[in-house]
């Protein structure tokens, strides 16, 4: 899929753990790590939301759009 | 929720209707078997009256085939009561569209679309039969709903593609975070 998700290299920037934004977002670990894997198909606005508040970032520092 | 609760009755009656076509397919096999092997006359009362006595008499192979068709249209039909038994059995209403319950119901389709096909043969050479003055007594009651299950398996295979469909959507929205 062309749209990448950078969520681990955010949380990297941030030293976040997965389990913290899990806390803090409240998105199960699971469904964490199939966003974080590239498995989901879609996120929603709210999710999208709560994790650029979780992190401080921008909805295009997590997602990226990259020609195959 | 009221239909979860009615899954186990559907189950219930499923297993009384298969059970019921087994019996009548297993008694015409066996009285089949009998008239053939031991006493000719189990021709004559092969199932609830059944007789084709006359037709044993007229030509053994058409006999044969007659009975073949009919013990083959039956068996389908148990066939496609156990594939409902089966959907009935692992059909969960919170997440219904899974690739097994899609696969019992395009069985049920393509079975259904034998039975008919079949029935619809064993008809016409029942007709056939009747044209060369045989004695058929209430074997056109064997052969009944033809149609129907023709129809019913048009029906069941637009209900798969609804459930393949339906498999798509809900891994999509699984996979929705």
């Amino acid at each position: 899929m062309p749209i990448i998700v950078n969520l681990d290299v955010m949380m990297a920037k941030r030293k976040m753990s997965l389990n913290e934004l899990s806390e803090k977002v409240e998105v199960t670990l699971s469904n964490l790590s199939i966003l974080k894997t590239g498995k989901a198909k879609a996120i929603r606005f709210s999710t999208l939301e709560s994790i650029c508040k979780a992190l401080d970032c921008q909805p295009g520092d997590i997602l990226e759009f990259r020609e195959e | 929720m009221k239909a979860e609760k009615t899954l186990p009755l559907l189950q219930v009656i499923s297993w009384i209707i298969y059970i019921g076509i087994c019996i009548k397919t297993g008694t015409i096999m066996i009285a089949y078997l009998i008239s053939i092997f031991s006493n000719p006359q189990a021709a004559a009362d092969l199932e609830l009256g059944l007789n084709l006595s006359s037709l044993l008499e007229f030509k053994p192979i058409y006999y044969h085939l007659m009975l073949s068709l009919v013990i083959g249209i039956w068996m389908l039909k148990a066939s496609i009561m156990y594939q409902v038994i089966l959907v009935f059995k692992k059909l969960k209403l919170v997440q219904p569209f899974t690739q097994e319950i899609y696969a019992h119901i395009y069985k049920m389709s393509q079975l259904a679309l034998a039975t008919g096909l079949l029935s619809y043969g064993a008809f016409m050479y029942y007709r056939w039969l009747w044209k060369l003055d045989v004695e058929l007594s209430n074997l056109q009651e064997y052969l009944s709903g033809r149609t129907e299950i023709l129809f019913m398996a048009a029906i069941l295979y637009v209900i798969s593609q609804v459930f393949k469909r339906g498999i798509e959507i809900q891994s999509e929205s699984d996979l929705t975070i």
